[in-house]
Formats: structure tokens, sequence, C-alpha cells
């Protein structure tokens, strides 16, 4: 943070190999990091008019590109919603954006599946069928 | 008081006579009741352990018992084919052997209930099938209709042959309002029987391969195939080891009806067939398994030929003049039953299941626990037909009646 | 004699059921819709007492009824489910099912199918695919039950041990149901499980809150089903699959209340009905976005 203070902050990524060199930008085309992040405040987002946005408002800042998302986010459908489904008999917590995404790279990585059902121990098999193979009988 | 004291009587001297016999008669009962036991045994072994015993499974929820029991509704309802020609159409020949078809359809609707009595998760809870205290889901449920006409068919012929051998015993000519009605009603409740174990299947509409009109049809022809088929075996058994002469003449429209049943059946077959192959949706998958395998899995296969060859034999037999020769005419009738047998079991119930609704491919094979009640329920069958037909020839001879001064007045 | 002798050595194996197993107090319970409330209450207190000698946990078994104005839905975005399974072990977790072996996960009510991108037949997928999800060209369809408005599951059974509650969960009174899986037959969405054994599962697996019409652990030999958690969801909570999911796929709530999240999926987003032609008007609907 202190670092920005001295040094203004370039609308390109082309310093990213110097700093932040964990940060692969990979969110579409958007490209820039001051399009999210306030050029100033380091502790803000920022807004299309320029002003700030807090840091814990996080959700107005994705809505400026994803009105969709928002707009089903603000109904409950999108954001996994948890706890009480019914808010008066308790709290309901939703997950904001980036709880969920990473902004920097918003594609979700691979993850691994529980354990698949195998075929029924009791069932019959075919005679064709190869009885070490507890995949797919499909393909 | 005198009635119940002489009905008293004739169940004592059936009861004594039971127990009459060569050793012959011993050998045979002893190693149906042997069967039946360990039956018997392999069904405690299901209660205790639960049906994780059998081949079942989430995906094959139904398999060996309700097969069975599907094509042994077929077979109780086919005593109506003796039942129509002795009383509709009043052939002599076949009035003196209905009576043997109609004890048939009492020990095979015995087995039928135990089928369904096994297949139960909670045999225990049986009472919850019966008004007053249970709810009987009637009648929306299929399952409830089937208990009330499978019963209700148990009722009428024990009515029917318990009232006719015993106005034989008293040596009284049956009064006809006492059994003639119940024998037009048990006429349409056969039909009606095998009609709703159809409609069991019919009526879901989540398996396509059973959601098909044509199944209560064809069920209906194959069953007047089979049964008269194990009808024409059985009098001829009677007949040679018994005292009980039975003439060609039944067997021979027995065998006429069975030629005409089973074209119908192959007919049928052959449309429902078309239907699946022909139009070729995602809905004949089932059949797809069945005939010719799905993906590798093709247990059903070998099966299914087999019943088809069966069948085309047996109608190939039977149209022709070789049928004349019983032992031609026997070979049919054996080839007719195991196919239809198979075709009921392994080609009708099975298949329904696979794949699943969300096209899961799981088979079935029942287990050896599976098989040995089945077996059990097949041999208290047989124990309860041969223990029926032990009581009844003497009666129906003449042998067994009620002495002269035991018997009271007609008309007291 | 002899007869007899041979019987009592045929069902010699029945010596071997347990206490509880099949008892006259079970065989004389009525029917749940024609219990009182103490009656209820004094079955409750006696399957906890049952529950707690056979699996070593205290429960607490509950019996909290519909409310009013509140009917169950679930939808599920197909663009968004990822296929990890963790709904159909949170299932399993959630309600109680045997953990004894590897192949137990098959008794959970959720069946994740992998289709081929460009196809909705479910007769082409596969439930056995393993490893890193999403696969390239494969999307992710859970089916689990889908509570039909009219439930051909519900017409099938000859004792009416299955029904719709007034806030459209289909359930079954495990203590009523005869096992004769008529509804496993009928059912369109293989929703169904059978208790082929009675279930195993060590105390610590136990989840001890529990309801008499969802998730207490089934007696050997009784059809069981998804009943949207009823004993989570009656309280106002989430289901157990929803509150597990990673990528925010499934969407819950009540259908009468025209500002729940269920309605604004339904007005908002292309809903799709799995077999609407088997005609069964479900309430689980998948959607895209």
């Amino acid at each position: 943070m202190e670092c920005h203070k001295s040094l203004t902050a370039s609308w390109s990524t082309n310093r990213l190999w110097v700093e932040h060199k964990s940060v692969k930008l990979a969110h579409g085309n958007n490209k820039f990091c001051l399009n999210c992040h306030h050029p100033t405040n380091r502790n803000a987002f920022k807004h299309d008019d320029g002003s700030e946005i807090a840091e814990s408002e996080v959700v107005a800042l994705c809505a400026r590109c994803h009105g969709t998302v928002h707009r089903d986010w603000k109904a409950g459908a999108h954001g996994r919603p948890n706890g009480y489904w019914d808010t008066s008999l308790g709290r309901q917590q939703k997950l904001t954006c980036i709880q969920c995404h990473d902004p920097h790279h918003p594609k979700f990585p691979m993850l691994q599946s529980l354990p698949a059902p195998t075929y029924p121990k009791r069932a019959a098999r075919s005679s064709s069928e190869n009885t070490q193979h507890e995949g797919n009988p499909k393909h | 008081m005198s009635h119940i004291r002489q009905y008293f009587q004739f169940l004592v001297k059936i009861w004594c006579l039971s127990w009459e016999g060569s050793w012959r008669f011993y050998l045979w009962m002893g190693f149906l009741s042997l069967i039946s036991l360990i039956g018997v045994h392999a069904w405690a072994e299901q209660l205790v352990e639960g049906l994780q015993t059998t081949g079942m499974t989430n995906q094959v929820s139904w398999g060996a018992y309700i097969a069975n029991f599907t094509f042994l509704v077929g077979v109780a309802a086919a005593a109506v084919m003796l039942v129509i020609p002795a009383y509709v159409y009043k052939i002599e020949s076949m009035h003196e052997v209905v009576l043997f078809g109609e004890l048939m359809a009492i020990a095979v609707i015995t087995m039928c209930l135990l089928f369904v009595t096994v297949d139960l998760g909670r045999p225990d809870r049986f009472l919850h099938l019966m008004p007053p205290f249970g709810r009987m889901n009637w009648p929306i449920s299929m399952l409830s209709w089937d208990v009330i006409v499978l019963n209700g068919y148990l009722i009428l012929n024990l009515h029917i042959c318990g009232y006719l051998l015993y106005m034989k015993y008293l040596g009284r000519t049956p009064s006809k309002k006492f059994y003639i009605p119940f024998v037009f009603v048990a006429i349409f409740w056969a039909i009606s029987i095998h009609t709703v174990t159809a409609f069991l299947y019919v009526g879901l509409a989540g398996r396509p391969f059973w959601n098909h009109p044509i199944v209560a049809p064809r069920f209906l022809a194959s069953a007047f195939a089979a049964g008269p088929a194990l009808l024409i075996l059985t009098f001829q058994i009677i007949r040679r080891v018994t005292g009980f002469w039975i003439g060609n003449e039944p067997l021979q429209l027995l065998r006429r009806i069975t030629t005409i049943a089973l074209l119908i059946s192959l007919f049928l077959l052959g449309c429902e067939l078309f239907v699946e192959f022909y139009s070729g949706t995602y809905h004949s998958v089932s059949a797809k398994y069945l005939w010719f395998g799905l993906h590798g899995h093709d247990r059903l296969v070998p099966w299914i030929w087999t019943a088809l060859g069966l069948n085309v034999f047996a109608l190939c037999v039977l149209i022709s003049p070789g049928a004349n020769r019983l032992w031609l005419l026997d070979a049919a009738c054996i080839a007719l039953i195991v196919g239809i047998w198979i075709e009921k079991g392994m080609g009708l119930i099975v298949p329904g299941f696979i794949p699943t609704p969300l096209g899961q491919i799981v088979e079935y094979q029942p287990s050896w626990n599976e098989t040995f009640i089945c077996l059990g329920i097949w041999a208290f069958g047989i124990l309860m037909y041969s223990w029926m037909l032990h009581v009844a020839i003497p009666i129906m001879n003449g042998e067994l009646k009620a002495g002269p001064n035991e018997a009271i007045p007609e008309n007291p | 004699m002899a007869g007899i002798a041979g019987l009592v050595t045929a069902l010699k194996p029945l010596l071997s059921l347990e206490r509880g197993d099949i008892s006259l107090s079970d065989l004389l319970q009525k029917h749940y819709q024609e219990l009182s409330a103490e009656e209820m209450s004094r079955i409750l207190r006696k399957l906890e007492k049952q529950s707690n000698e056979d699996y070593g946990v205290a429960s607490n078994i509950n019996d909290t009824k519909a409310r009013e104005g509140v009917q169950f839905a679930y939808a599920l975005s197909l663009s968004k489910c990822v296929g990890c399974r963790r709904c159909a072990h949170a299932c399993l977790a959630e309600n109680n099912q045997s953990r004894e072996s590897e192949d137990d996960i098959e008794m959970s009510y959720i069946r994740v199918l992998e289709l081929d991108k460009g196809s909705i037949n479910v007769e082409e997928s596969d439930q056995y695919y393993d490893g890193e999800v999403p696969k390239k060209d494969k999307y992710y369809m859970p089916v689990q039950c889908h509570q039909c408005q009219d439930s051909p599951c519900t017409k099938a059974c000859p004792v009416e041990a299955t029904w719709m509650e007034p806030d459209g969960v289909v359930v079954v009174d495990y203590n009523w149901c005869i096992g004769c899986r008529y509804c496993m037959a009928a059912c369109p969405y293989d929703a169904r499980r059978f208790n082929w054994k009675k279930p195993s599962l060590p105390p610590e697996s136990v989840n001890p809150n529990q309801n008499y019409l969802s998730n207490r652990i089934r007696p050997q030999g009784v059809v069981e089903k998804c009943t949207f958690c009823l004993h989570r969801t009656r309280e106002g909570k989430y289901p157990a699959c929803l509150e597990v999911c990673p990528t925010g796929a499934r969407v819950f709530g009540n259908l009468l209340d025209p500002d729940s999240e269920i309605n604004y999926i339904l007005k908002n987003k292309r809903v799709y009905i799995l077999k609407e032609d088997a005609g069964t008007t479900p309430k689980f609907y998948y959607f895209f976005d």
C-alpha cells in the first residue's frame, strides 16, 4: 500500500512482471488493474464515475459489468444462500462475489469429484463385460 | 346341527384319506415337502437378513418372485378355458374334467399369493392391506385391485370346488343356484385377474417398455396358451397315475384352444416388436436390451430367443397333424410352457427395469436363496394340487361317500 | 412328526431375529395420519430408545408438521453444476443411511448424471464417471425426487404408506410401508430406495437431528426417498444438498411466496422439466443461466 503513495498506478498491466507477480489476470477482456482498483485508494474499488467503493461493498463493483448476475444475486438465485430460507426463523447468509470467485481468475478450477457409485455388488454381470471394470459399462 | 356334524365328518374323512396311499404317493409327497421346507428355510433366512439375500437391487427392484407371480396368474386365469366349454357351450366331456382345472386354479392362486408375500420387505405388516386394520389404497392403486381380484378368485374357486365335491360326497345333485352364478362370475373374474395384473405394469408411465396397450391382451393370449398346455400335461398324468380316466376328447379341445391362443400371442408379439423396432425411439431401449443387448449387456438375449424358438416350435407342432401323437403334443406343450414362462418372467418383468429411468444399466440374476424360495413355492403348489387330486378323485369316482346312515335326506 | 421337526428346523433362522425387529406394538401401530399427538409422542420416544440401543447415539426424533402457506420446490442450474457429487454424499450423511462399505453411496437420494453436451437424453447418461470435473464436452444433471404433484408413486402404493404432505413433499411412513416396491417401479426418476438390509452406521456417523417422516434411521425392508430434508426445511433451513453445493447450482424455496428465490427462477430463467412427458407435474426444475 505504501508504494502507491509515492508511485502513481499505471493503467496498463505492464508493471506486472515487476510488481504483483503472483497476480495472473485472466478476467476475460477486463485486462486493467484500474478497471476495478481505485487508482489512489488501494483499499477501495472504483465506481464508473471514479468514486470509491468500499472493500465490503465489492458486490457493487462486480455489478458494474455483471448486471444480470447481480440481479440474480439480489433475488437469492445466485450466491448460494445458506442458513435459513425462512428469514423469519433465522439468519440467512448470502455469499458475496469474491467469496467464491477469484476476481483475477474468475473461472472455477477443476474439482475432484467425490467417489462414484459402483455397479451394485449383488447385480448380475454379462459375461462379455470386463468384470474388472468398475466404471461406466457403456464406454 | 346335523348339517355341521355331517360336514365335520366329511372333513375328518378327507383328513384320514390324505394319509392313505401307496409308497409312491408317500415318496412323491415327501419329496415335495422336502423342497417346500427348503424354501421355507430360505424364506426364514430372507426374513432375518432382509432382501439383500436376493439378486434384486434398487435398479431392478422386482425379480424372480414377481416374474413367477405374473406367469402363475395367467395359469390360474386359464382355468376359464375349461369352464367356458363346459358351462357355456355345455360340452359333456369337459364337464367331467372342469373340476381339475378349478382345483388347479386354487393351487396356483395360492402360489401367486405366496410369491407376492415373499416379495414383501415387511410381510409382518400384511394386515395393512386389510381394512379395517389397514388402509387399502383402493381404487387408486392397481396393486390393491390385484389383491382383491386374486383373493376373490381364490374364494370363488374354493366355493365352487368345495360345494361340488361335497354334494358328490353326499350323493346329491348340486343345486344350480348355489354354483352356476358363481361359475359365471368366475369366468369374468378369471379374465379380470390377468387383466388387472397386466394393468399393474401397463399403468406405469415411467416405464415405456410396459406402458403399452398391447401388454394386457398379450398377457391373456399367452396365459390362455400356457394354461391349457399345462392342463393337457396334467390330464395325462392324472389318467396314468390315478384311477380317473380322462378321454382324448378334452385333450384335443385344449390343444385347439392352445393353438389359437398361441397364434394370437405370437401375432401380438409381432405387433409389439414392430412398434419397438420400426419406429426405433428411445423408448425402445428396453426392448433392444432384451432382444439384442445394450452396450455389451446381454444376459437376457439367449433366453428370449430360446423362448421365441420354443414358442414357434410349439406352434409348428400344434398346427400340424403330428400333434395327434401324444408324445409330440406333450413335447409341444412343455416347450410352450417353458417358452411363455421365460417370456413373462425374464422377457417382461426384468427388462422393464433395464435400463433404469435414468439410463443406468444394472442386470439381474436371482440369487441361490431367491431360487430356493421360488422352488419351494412351486413344490408347495404341486404338493397342494397333488393332495387335492388325491382326495377329490375318490369322491368323484364315488369311492368316498357319505355312509347310508350319515346321509340326511335332501329335503328334511 | 417328521414333518413338524422339519418345519421347525426350516424356521430356525428366525431365532436370530433381534428383539425389537418385529414387535407387537409395531404391528398394531396405526397409520401416521391416524395417530393422535399423544400416540405420536409415545412412538417417537420409543423410536429414540430403540435407535439408542441399536446405534448407540441419543437422537432427537421430531414430528414437525407442515406449515400453512408453504409449498416447497427446488431448482437446479444445469449451467452451474459441475458434477462433483458433494450433494450426493452430503445427502447420505444427512439422512442416516448405511456407511458401512463404499457402495453404500448407492442409497443416496441423488444420482448425478454425466451427459454429453448437445443431448439431454438421460438414457445416454453415465453415473460412474470419476476424477476431476467438469470434463470437457460434458455437463451434469443431479436427479433426486421431483416431489411430483401428480405423483405416480403415491398412486401405486397399495396401503397409502406414501403420500404428499400439505407442503408438497412426498413422504413415506416407514412404520406402515409393507415393502412391495411398487412405488419404485412407478417412479420415472429412479428416486426411491429400498432398505435391502438393516442400515449399519457407526455412532459418529449418526445425524441425531431426526424426523419421523424423513431421516430417522429406517427399519429393514421399507422404501425411503428424498423429502427435501423435511427435518431441516420445515424449520426454515435449507436442504443439506443445497448448503454443500460449491457452485451454487441449487435453489430452494417456497412456491407460494411470490418473492421467493424459486419463484424468481421460474419467472426469469429458461426452465426445463425432466421427463415432462410422464405427466407427473414435478416440483423440481432444471434451469439454464
